[in-house]
């Protein structure tokens, strides 16, 4: 994990150099002056040899210093944490409603396999994971905020009840695609825990019905959601970039697409390296989770 | 860790000939092939210029003579979207294609020789896997700069990795069993090894994942055009449409329902089809 | 000055200074929920009641508050003409307002201005004004290094300052000086309290004497003004606090008007205006301004290095069209690059040519171009207005003997790309910041500024008369010249004037008071909100 972070620092802080955009211009604005340009190019520090500048960057990191935004001229640790916990919050809410969604729905589908709910269940959640969740969110917006407004049309509210029901479309948008496949993840767990040849089977062999389940099924069941939910999360992550951008939210997603957009290096460099960061952690947490689950997995 | 990007194979080794019934496979192939018929042939369909513009008839609700209305330059919607088809459907298919054949390539050849190519391509793919999907097509599309080349080449450069390590992890199963070892010991070729031998059966999986990755390239495809980052205005693309319409969405819904409905529809017609080749495949299999 | 401007000015004099009679009589500040101003008077008091805070929806946030940051663009600008006041203001109709002169005198040569100032003015920290703060302020708009406008404070040579009087000596005359002190960046702030920290931290949290001062501010989020407790003139502000929220997305900004999440829009795009107008709880303030939208060719490169090919898209473009595709009833095309907004120096001799693809074709064959001209028109993304433009543009100018190929670029990408000249064509526009055409005139005919608003036409006898209309003392023939420039600009046709639009403020029905110049600046202070 350390050297995988190792290079991710390095292609992190020369990718966005690759871009081209100067960064001075673009804070200058339209009416930019030549003198101007010049003067703040030199203030940022963005004369610097390459190789100085990735060396700041690395000092950085270790000091817990990131250093100033570009286009926001605050420190860029405080940035982070403000927009951080927004973008959790929404990653958190978008996965406890997968999960309330997919488990009674996908237990449902299940028990009655085959049947008329069945084929709803699982051609509504074939139609959640193909369609585009900008639109999506659009859409509810149009009903829920527009017509019905019952919630926010999207944005951010001062107060912590405010800002949860601003949260509620986008984490509902988010979950989307989530809760499709953990539905039909689930649903074929508990078809495989309902078929009977396999329960004879294993009863033939002297274990009760019980049993099977609980060792078999179930682990097997737990280690693929665990699976599914570990990539859904970082993929939602992901996401955050578009589901904020639609919705006007805050969160490290915004920060980052604008980031990118307005050339802030200072920005792009932490933020780009906590979505590693993130995507190792709950990688790590999988592994662990998984050495419970399977004890033939060695960490 | 492998990163699927819909339905984990996981989940399908799981799932049964009875997960989908035939309708559903019947209606995916009649969704897809209406969408191929739609891409190659629109001039047959479209009833206007997708990129004349009239300002006369701007933002004009559905009607007997704009079927999904117009949007704010006046151009007919409904031909737009037909137009689209071609373009989205490009992006999904070539999208796929190329990181198929090239990521396959790799993971056929890092998990039969192993060696420094395998360690390699682990590598690579742990360090590009820490990154979020979107937030590395978008810093690839900033770098290179908008337009479809480039939407190509950032979902190329980043899609080849999932078929590396779905071909990789199933040729490390098959390349100990006893079939393989007889082929060598027959002393075939190396080559013939691969391509006669383990290529026909560790290739089923990836086109499986394969169908579900044509969805997952075309809506990345829209909404990177959502984000602003895709094809060049006036090209009619659902993304773009999508987006141009999103100004209006609060008195012209039009606007956008229609190019995401169209989006919706394909990615459920590849879907189905998918589902339905994961059945065919495995019964074919056993 | 014209008379009617003169009786203006008048006016609102009287009736600031009515303001301040009348706050005189109501004066206790009362720290109750509500608060009745005390100005109009129409309505009978203690009937209606008025809101302690405003929620004004802004698009862009504001990246610094001090005028003499980097990148002071319209976000920054209306925030910070909220804190800061200068000698003059530009007032509502284009005429320039004294502010904290209360009179002024100009020396026979045009080179000493002698302001007497208001006096008991305070800083928003309780701080009296001293004058060696006029001093500082007046230089450091001309020195500071990463501004934009130190232009606008080039022609200052010296600064002097008693308790009573702020004296001004030029470099040379300047006939733009009154008018360029009306600008939002000849502002007064205070040294010591400037110099109390570093300059990164000024720029974000300065004081001035204006009716608010900043209270909070949640970057990425909020900004919230709250009511300076020294301001000078009672009974002002009339709302103890406006808040600036960022809605970065318009519909999600007409959204959260329809349900009163936010009170005020500025800057409301015209497509979404219909939307307004059928909602009667809302309203839509439309003030002129001096917006214009140029087409900028590149006159280094082919095509359009000859002077033919850039005539000929005069009549290959639809001005009028756009204007009204674009802004609808609250847009123009536009012939000259001065806007009328500007009064007499708008040169109305010129005419907007009409569509004619014909004439278009036949003057680019009579030129030797028997293939369709080709270039790109590069814009940047994420910009609905400037994707607008430029489909329309290419759907006309295709039919007129080009063809065009529309190129979206980021807006770092796109910058860095017409700087450096590397580009063919593309959209740019231009509000003025003062009541004088020397500002974009400067923009387009001085190479040094912008290398002619970035199509590298230098034009040294335009640049020369430019210099000496900015010298030229007497007005008349200042003018003159002014006329005399935007013709030889037209018949450059190297910047292109498409359209003027105004500026519109969206607003909740129960908001009153918006006002706003022909340089985006407005007075906070004035609006109210009926409970």
């Amino acid at each position: 994990m350390i050297p995988v972070l190792f290079v991710v620092t390095i292609l992190v802080f020369s990718i966005i150099r690759f871009i081209p955009g100067e960064p001075a211009r673009l804070i200058l604005g339209e009416k930019a002056t030549e003198q101007a340009v010049a003067a703040l190019t030199e203030k940022l520090g963005l004369n610097e040899p390459l190789l100085t500048q990735y060396f700041l960057f690395l000092k950085q990191i270790f000091t817990l210093d990131f250093g100033n935004s570009f286009t926001y001229q605050m420190p860029v640790s405080e940035l982070l944490a403000s927009r951080f916990p927004v973008t959790l919050a929404l990653t958190l809410m978008s996965t406890v409603i997968s999960l309330v969604i997919s488990l009674p729905l996908g237990y449902f589908a299940g028990v009655h396999k085959d049947k008329l709910g069945d084929q709803v269940v699982r051609t509504t959640s074939l139609v959640a994971i193909s369609m585009p969740s900008f639109w999506v969110g659009l859409l509810l917006m149009i009903v829920f905020a527009l017509k019905l407004k019952w919630l926010p049309a999207g944005g951010w509210a001062d107060t912590l009840p405010e800002q949860f029901r601003c949260l509620i479309l986008p984490a509902i948008t988010q979950s989307l695609m989530t809760s499709a496949l953990l539905l039909r993840n689930t649903r074929n767990s508990v078809v495989d825990i309902t078929r009977m040849d396999y329960v004879d089977f294993a009863r033939s062999k002297g274990i009760s019905a019980g049993e099977v389940r609980s060792r078999h099924v179930m682990r097997n069941a737990m280690i693929s959601t665990v699976t599914l939910l570990s990539m859904r999360m970082a993929a939602m992550l992901g996401g955050s970039v578009i589901i904020e951008t639609v919705f006007s939210i805050p969160g490290i997603g915004k920060l980052a697409s604008e980031a990118i957009f307005g050339r802030d290096y200072a920005v792009v460099q932490f933020v780009v390296l906590l979505f590693a960061v993130l995507v190792l952690v709950i990688n790590l947490i999988t592994d662990i989770l998984y050495s419970f689950l399977d004890p033939r997995v060695n960490l | 860790m492998k990163r699927y990007h819909g339905a984990s194979p996981l989940e399908r080794k799981r799932s049964m000939p009875a997960w989908l019934t035939k309708p559903s496979l019947v209606v995916g192939v009649v969704i897809v092939v209406a969408v191929i018929i739609l891409a190659l042939f629109p001039q047959l369909i479209a009833t206007y210029d997708p990129i004349a513009t009239n300002t006369l008839a701007s933002n004009q609700p559905p009607s007997a003579e704009h079927w999904f209305g117009t949007d704010f330059y006046g151009r007919n919607i409904f031909s737009r979207v037909i137009w689209g088809t071609r373009i989205d459907l490009l992006i999904g298919v070539l999208g796929v294609v190329i990181p198929f054949i090239i990521g396959g390539l790799i993971g056929l050849l890092a998990g039969y020789y192993g060696g420094v190519l395998d360690s390699l391509l682990m590598r690579i793919t742990d360090i590009m896997m820490a990154f979020p999907f979107t937030i590395l097509v978008i810093t690839i599309m900033a770098i290179l700069g908008q337009g479809l080349i480039n939407l190509f080449i950032a979902l190329w450069l980043v899609g080849w990795m999932s078929y590396a390590k779905l071909v990789r992890s199933e040729v490390l199963v098959l390349k100990d069993s006893e079939f393989i070892q007889a082929a060598r010991v027959a002393g075939f070729s190396d080559a013939r090894i691969l391509f006669r031998h383990l290529l026909p059966n560790v290739i089923s999986s990836a086109v499986v994942f394969a169908a579900s990755d044509v969805v997952m390239c075309m809506l990345t495809g829209a909404s990177m055009s959502f984000l602003g980052l895709g094809v060049q205005p006036p090209t009619p693309e659902w993304g773009s449409i999508l987006n141009e319409g999103r100004t209006f969405i609060t008195f012209a819904w039009w606007e956008t329902f229609f190019p995401g409905l169209f989006l919706a529809v394909s990615g459920v017609g590849f879907s189905l089809l998918g589902d339905g080749l994961t059945d065919f495949l495995r019964t074919k299999g056993r | 000055m014209n008379p009617i401007a003169r009786k203006l000015t008048a006016l609102s004099l009287a009736a600031v200074m009515g303001l301040g009679l009348a706050a005189c009589g109501g004066g206790n500040d009362d720290a109750g929920n509500t608060s009745t101003p005390d100005a109009t008077g129409s309505a009978p008091a203690g009937e209606t009641t008025y809101a302690d805070q405003i929620v004004v929806g802004v698009t862009q946030e504001p990246k610094y508050i001090e005028p003499n940051a980097p990148g002071m663009g319209p976000s920054e600008v209306q925030v910070s003409q909220q804190i800061f006041e200068g000698l003059v203001r530009t007032g509502d109709d284009g005429t320039i307002e004294p502010q904290l002169a209360t009179d002024w005198t100009i020396s026979e040569d045009g080179l000493t201005y002698t302001f007497n100032l208001v006096q008991g003015v305070k800083f928003s920290n309780g701080e009296d004004v001293e004058p060696s703060d006029w001093v500082w302020s007046l230089y450091r708009a001309r020195d500071y290094e990463t501004s934009n406008y130190r232009y606008i404070a080039d022609s200052i040579d010296t600064v002097e300052a008693t308790a009573e009087q702020v004296v001004i000596t030029l470099k040379e005359p300047n006939a733009a000086f009154l008018a360029e002190l009306g600008c939002f960046n000849m502002v007064l702030g205070d040294q010591s309290y400037a110099e109390s920290m570093s300059d990164e931290e000024y720029l974000k949290k300065p004081i001035g004497t204006g009716p608010y001062m900043l209270k909070d501010w949640t970057q990425g989020s909020s900004l919230t003004l709250g009511a300076n407790p020294y301001y000078r003139t009672e009974g002002l502000p009339k709302t103890k606090e406006i808040k600036y929220v960022l809605v970065s997305d318009d519909n999600t900004r007409m959204m959260q008007l329809q349900s009163g999440q936010i009170d005020v829009a500025p800057t409301f795009p015209f497509s979404l205006a219909q939307g307004v107008e059928a909602d009667d709880s809302l309203a839509l303030d439309i003030f002129p301004s001096t917006q214009i939208y140029y087409l900028t060719v590149n006159t280094t490169q082919a095509p359009f290095d000859d002077v033919k090919v850039r005539q000929a898209l005069y009549y290959a473009l639809n001005k009028a069209e756009l204007a009204n595709a674009i802004a609808g009833e609250y847009g123009a095309p536009v012939a000259a690059i001065v806007s009328e907004t500007q009064g007499e120096w708008f040169n109305g001799d010129l005419q907007v040519t009409d569509y004619d693809p014909d004439t278009a074709k036949q003057m680019l064959a009579d030129a030797g171009y028997t293939e369709p001209v080709e270039f790109k028109l590069s814009i940047r993304t994420g910009s609905t207005f400037y994707e607008q433009i430029a489909t329309l543009i290419k759907s006309q100018v295709d039919q007129a003997g080009f063809s065009c190929e529309i190129e979206l670029l980021e807006s770092a990408t796109l910058s860095d790309k017409y700087s450096s000249l590397n580009h063919q064509a593309t959209v740019l526009q231009w509000v003025d910041d003062y009541q004088d055409p020397s500002g974009v005139v400067g923009w387009t005919v001085d190479y040094d500024q912008a290398q002619c608003f970035y199509t590298g036409l230098n034009d040294e006898e335009l640049d020369a008369l430019y210099m000496q209309a900015q010298a030229e003392m007497d007005h008349d023939k200042r003018v003159e010249m002014y006329q005399e420039i935007q013709q030889r600009v037209y018949d450059n046709a190297n910047v292109i004037p498409l359209y003027r639009n105004d500026f519109a403020f969206a607003r909740s029905a129960k908001v009153e008071g918006l006002e706003v110049n022909p340089f985006y600046v407005y007075q906070a202070m004035n609006w109210t909100k009926a409970n």
